[in-house]
């Protein structure tokens, strides 16, 4: 039986950012393709927050293209791309502190109710035109129709919680939480705004090994009930290697290595990047 | 409008420009190091001046009093400092900015109940011979039976004072800013706080000093203020404290020489506009503030500011 | 213990219960108190829709804006000029006569509710402009910026003479308001701007107020959501100058009046409610006004233990902004903090008193 050709979510065609005379990211290629979980690893500064940037619309890339479901969205601003699909975290946690757990997914849907992007894009897209948009926000605010969506928002928002088994804080102030749940929640904000893909920056980030067990797992069921594709930026190898299912290497803002793990551990430009420390971690599991 | 004329002008908006530098210098200070913008700024100026006055008329030589004056805005700065910043120094933004509004109004408020809402007339405190007026240049011609002096520059000499006082006083900066270690600290301060408080630097107290520092600028600039409009009253620091932080920003909040610059550069763009344009000259003041949308539009850190890298 | 949340038809009877019984004393107050109390009820109104409106751009949308004060002269002057009739604008523009089209009868006694809307959106229109060049501003930068445009609308008052007749001001603007006008409009900006806050709209508000880089990453257009929220705010800043202008009878272009003085007056009123709250605004309000009448008394003389102190004018406003500045640095939160008052709030906390009271006995 032929397997069914997975359609490519997302396409970077020669990437380039340049600050000044600083090259972040040079000729970054790769085409992502639906369900994949794709990882982006190198030594600090390599500019794998950098390609994150440019992804979703914070920076504009100096040259190449970014290509999301077929459609040129290069130099979009973030409100549209994520409006379009794309959602991410932050290496530094940057939760809407005061707002409490479930107020903060409920603002991560608030793109629904207003209008982003191009109508001829949103069509094609079979989502809501512009004009139609307009009047959510109007509604939302005059509380006309409105508490039918509010009610379907909050549901939504009850389902992800309890995917990651946070459903107990969800009227806790964000900024409370412990540090591990506060990493959980920068994900399921992202997921509450309904995204095909999601950009993960390094969700790991201070957790010990059997939190990062739990969130391999986490990860994986995540693609698998939210029909996502996920694309990350790790540091600890142990979670790159037991998650991804292919992995990009960067240095110097350039790609040095791409491919299956298997062949990246045992890539020798790879292992002189990272002068071979986490390494050796790495190939113990 | 002939040479003669817009020299005059030229050399007026230079001397407010001086001003308007000397008082945004303290306040580009402060935020390079608290980034909190010192709403009270312009009234330690107002007061700066009051001590001075008060010093002067009650018998002390100009020299001393004025010197009382520029110790009494620095005490009163650091005194604010102490009282309202510090216990601030890790509340958000906002809630600082909101306290430093209060503030002023505080002063203001003290000022009128201590000093009385009426102006003063400060002519006669200055000895004479910062008013005597140089000529230069110009015509005599007899106008009923005198002679006067028709198209000539006039300079005072207090605007001579201003320019020699203040060039004088931003060398004695640089030489306190780049020559001595509390200036090192200060510098420092301004690019990593937390750093420099590791670096075993009591950050506090450094900040007392930048604080007494910038207020001792603003009570020269106020001296001579005083000698160039001499009138003194509880509320005349509001405006020109405003159009000094509106000086500092164009040139760019942090940075010392874009608030010299700054400076000068509204002194001068106020003067000569309503020098070319007198029709409009009720509408003086909100120049200052055309000038800063137009600026910030352009350049949203100031003519000579650094864009500010946020790590997303 | 658990939270009890009270059903919507409840609470929407309470609240109608509510505005009865408030109807019932004002309308006793207005018949039985002196003049004096009965105006100063109306200017708490009045007050309260300042600051609610300031609290949903600084408390809410976390913009600090320090133009409240321009968008409510630009308020009381539209509508002042508009209700005033052709006789009492003659009167007032001496100097310059009255401008074009001021002097037509189209323009002079306009009825008061639409002259206060008109004020509203001509203010509204103003932030608009004003706002769209800031928005893009960080915090103090934004602060300062408003704070300019404030001033150049005082002096374009200043200036424009045969308009706004200079410093001169307007006198003998028609005493429409009352507590029924101020109270009214203030019932409605709760409303509105309620209603604003509890949406969605309100949620991405405060996530910009919290992170705008994320709000911007979560699909939020941080821009249109900072200048709507400006917007709104200066409506109903606008809508309050027109009560002002109508309780005061004159106005002009002093600091004082319509200015900075202003502009702090209302950050007191937020500052001591809780910065953030909507109800904490209205308290806030009722707060200032009172303290702020009863600390007239340090500005009259007083016999103390038969000692005569001279009354000091201005010691008023010294108090105010000491006490400012204490609440800022011991007490920052205010009353209410973030927090609202609602009717579940109120009711779980008479439940935890009654409770507790069970408990021990």
């Amino acid at each position: 039986m032929a397997e069914k050709t997975k359609e490519t979510v997302l396409e970077l065609d020669n990437l380039t950012m340049k600050f000044g005379g600083l090259t972040a990211v040079g000729d970054f290629n790769d085409k992502i393709k639906q369900g994949e979980i794709l990882g982006l690893i190198g030594p600090n500064g390599a500019g794998k927050t950098t390609v994150f940037n440019v992804v979703t619309g914070v920076y504009k890339p100096t040259a190449g293209k970014v290509k999301f479901l077929g459609e040129d969205i290069t130099g979009y601003p973030p409100y549209y791309i994520t409006h379009f699909g794309i959602a991410r975290t932050f290496q530094n946690i940057r939760l809407f502190k005061t707002m409490t757990v479930l107020e903060n997914l409920q603002a991560s849907m608030h793109h629904e109710l207003s209008n982003q992007g191009p109508d001829r894009i949103l069509k094609k897209w079979g989502k809501e035109p512009k004009r139609k948009q307009k009047l959510w926000f109007w509604r939302a605010a005059l509380k006309l129709g409105y508490f039918q969506k509010e009610r379907e928002q909050k549901e939504k928002a009850y389902r992800i919680l309890e995917t990651l088994s946070m459903q107990r804080f969800a009227d806790e102030p964000a900024g409370s939480l412990p540090y591990g749940e506060q990493r959980k929640l920068e994900i399921a904000r992202a997921l509450a705004t309904t995204p095909k893909l999601l950009l993960l920056d390094e969700p790991a980030a201070g957790m010990n090994p059997s939190e990062s067990v739990a969130l391999m797992e986490l990860v994986r069921k995540i693609r698998d009930e939210f029909d996502v594709t996920v694309f990350l930026i790790e540091h600890d190898m142990k979670v790159v290697m037991g998650l991804c299912e292919r992995i990009i290497v960067m240095d110097y803002g350039r790609e040095i290595a791409k491919g299956l793990p298997e062949a990246i551990r045992s890539d020798p430009k790879v292992i002189e990047a990272y002068l071979g420390e986490e390494w050796k971690d790495a190939e113990v599991s | 409008m002939n040479i003669q004329i817009f020299f005059q002008h030229f050399i007026n908006g230079l001397s407010l420009g001086a001003l308007y530098a000397l008082i945004a210098v303290g306040y580009t200070m402060v935020y390079g190091i608290l980034k909190l913008i010192n709403f009270a700024h312009g009234e330690i100026f107002m007061m700066g001046i009051f001590f001075t006055y008060f010093a002067i008329s009650s018998g002390m030589p100009w020299w001393l009093g004025m010197a009382a004056g520029i110790a009494g805005a620095a005490l009163l700065g650091m005194l604010i400092d102490k009282i309202a910043y510090k216990p601030l120094r890790n509340a958000p933004r906002i809630s600082a900015l909101i306290t430093a509004i209060g503030m002023s109004i505080f002063l203001q408020s003290l000022a009128i109940v201590i000093f009385g809402g009426i102006p003063k007339s400060f002519r006669g405190v200055y000895p004479e011979f910062f008013n005597k007026i140089f000529i230069f240049g110009g015509e005599v011609v007899e106008k009923r039976g005198r002679e006067i002096v028709i198209n000539a520059t006039r300079v005072p000499n207090i605007t001579i004072i201003t320019f020699v006082v203040t060039l004088i006083t931003f060398l004695v900066l640089w030489l306190i800013l780049f020559k001595t270690k509390t200036g090192m600290a200060m510098r420092a301060i301004a690019m990593d706080t937390k750093a420099v408080a590791l670096m075993g630097i009591n950050v506090n107290q450094v900040i007392g000093l930048t604080f007494a520092l910038g207020s001792a600028l603003a009570a020269v600039g106020g001296i001579l203020w005083a000698g160039k409009y001499p009138q003194v009253w509880p509320m005349m620091g509001f405006i020109p404290g405003l159009k000094a932080f509106v000086a500092a920003v164009i040139g760019g909040i942090g940075s010392v020489s874009g608030a010299i610059v700054g400076g000068v550069l509204l002194g001068l763009i106020e003067i000569v506009s309503v020098g070319l344009f007198p029709q409009f000259a009720g509408y003086r003041d909100a120049l200052a503030f055309v000038l800063l949308i137009v600026i910030l539009s352009f350049r949203p850190a100031g003519l000579m500011g650094k864009k500010e890298i946020v790590k997303v | 213990m658990d939270k009890k949340t009270l059903n919507n038809k409840t609470q929407i009877i309470l609240t109608v219960f509510l505005i009865l019984l408030v109807s019932v004393l004002f309308w006793s107050a207005e018949k039985n108190l002196n003049s004096y109390l009965v105006r100063l009820i109306s200017l708490v109104g009045l007050f309260g829709i300042l600051a609610t409106s300031l609290t949903l751009v600084n408390g809410v949308s976390g913009m600090l804006s320090l133009g409240h004060a321009g968008f409510m002269a630009i308020g009381a002057y539209t509508s002042a000029l508009l209700t005033m009739s052709l006789p009492q604008k003659e009167a007032s523009f001496i100097l310059t006569g009255v401008g074009f089209p001021l002097n037509t009868d189209l323009l002079s006694n306009v009825p008061f509710f639409w002259a206060t809307i008109i004020g509203g959106i001509v203010a509204a229109i103003f932030a608009f402009i004003v706002g769209w060049p800031s928005m893009r501003l960080a915090g103090d930068y934004l602060a300062i910026t408003t704070l300019g445009f404030a001033e150049i609308i005082r002096i374009i008052i200043l200036n424009w003479n045969k308009v706004t007749n200079g410093a001169l001001g307007l006198k003998g603007i028609p005493s429409y308001t009352t507590i029924w006008w101020s109270w009214g409009w203030l019932l409605i900006t709760l409303l509105v701007i309620g209603s604003f806050a509890k949406s969605s709209f309100g949620r991405a508000l405060r996530a910009i107020r919290d992170d705008p880089i994320a709000a911007k990453s979560m699909g939020i257009n941080v821009f249109k959501h900072q200048l709507l929220s400006f917007v709104i705010g200066a409506f109903f800043a606008g809508v309050a100058g027109s009560l002002y202008a109508h309780w005061l009878t004159s106005i002009d272009p002093k600091p004082t009046t319509l200015g900075v003085m202003m502009t702090f007056n209302i950050l007191i009123m937020i500052v001591i409610g809780g910065l953030g709250s909507l109800s904490g605004a209205v308290i806030g309000a009722g707060l200032f006004a009172v303290m702020s009448e009863f600390l007239r008394f340090v500005e009259s003389d007083i016999s103390l233990f038969g000692l005569e102190i001279a009354g000091i004018s201005g010691m008023r406003m010294l108090v105010l902004s000491g006490l400012f500045i204490v609440v800022m640095i011991f007490w920052q939160h205010g009353i209410m903090g973030r927090k609202e008052l609602t009717w579940n709030n109120t009711y779980n906390f008479l439940r935890k008193l009654t409770k507790g009271g069970n408990k021990n006995g």
